[in-house]
């Protein structure tokens, strides 16, 4: 999953330690979250999506882009 | 933009890489003196057993009840700091639990080939003995080389 944290980040020119501080989690798990090599869970997601004021979808997109997600492999057209 | 270091923290803990949140730490520090604490009634469990154990079934019994009763704390500890701890911590502790899980399996079952190539060794009873006690310790070197690696992974 891609994210513009970084850049939210920047335009309120917040060190990571200090966003860790506001979203109550450590700085290493902003720098994990900012560099891709982890994603977020959905109660976090809320919390950084609250926090810049945004919807979650303006910060974080599917990795091959932003297209809607694939249906179920179960699901029929009636 | 911003960046900065963690600040008060011990070399050990920088060499680290990752450092949780003050909660994390007060919590890490409350675990590390319970198993502190387990580690040395343990020991002591294991001087008056071996002292005292043959003699005495009440001593032995006694003793096996502090070193298991130990645990206790330990164990309401580490669930404590799962619980509060940050998010990212928390799954690095899962899956170093997963490796540390698999390795203490795979060598319980394999125990009984470990035995035998142990008794055909040429210095068999001190072999032996030490397979007694392997299985815990590489649980315990299991586990946290997978935390020491996976911190370092996800704090760069």
């Amino acid at each position: 999953m891609k994210n513009h944290l970084r850049l939210l980040r920047a335009e309120k020119d917040w060190s990571q330690a200090e966003l860790a501080e506001r979203l109550g989690v450590s700085r290493q798990t902003v720098n994990a979250i900012e560099t891709g090599r982890y994603d977020p869970s959905l109660p976090l997601a809320f919390d950084i999506a609250r926090l810049f004021a945004r919807g979650i979808e303006q910060i974080f997109e599917p990795a091959g882009g932003n297209g809607s997600a694939k249906p179920p492999p179960n699901a029929r057209n009636k | 933009m911003k960046t900065e270091a963690d600040p008060g923290l011990n070399w050990l803990s920088r060499f680290c890489g990752f450092h949780g949140t003050p909660t994390d730490r007060r919590n890490a520090r409350m675990l590390n003196f319970y198993t502190l604490i387990w580690v040395l009634v343990f020991l002591l469990s294991l001087k008056v057993m071996e002292t005292y154990g043959d003699e005495n079934l009440a001593v032995a019994t006694a003793a096996l009840a502090a070193a298991a009763l130990a645990w206790i704390p330990v164990v309401w500890a580490y669930l404590r700091y799962l619980r509060e701890a940050d998010e990212l911590l928390r799954m690095i502790h899962v899956q170093a639990m997963a490796v540390a899980f698999g390795v203490g399996f795979c060598l319980v079952l394999l125990d009984r080939f470990l035995v035998r190539i142990a008794s055909l060794m040429p210095e068999s009873p001190s072999a032996v003995k030490l397979l007694s006690v392997a299985n815990p310790l590489l649980m315990a070197f299991a586990f946290s080389i997978t935390i020491f690696v996976l911190q370092r992974r996800y704090a760069r």
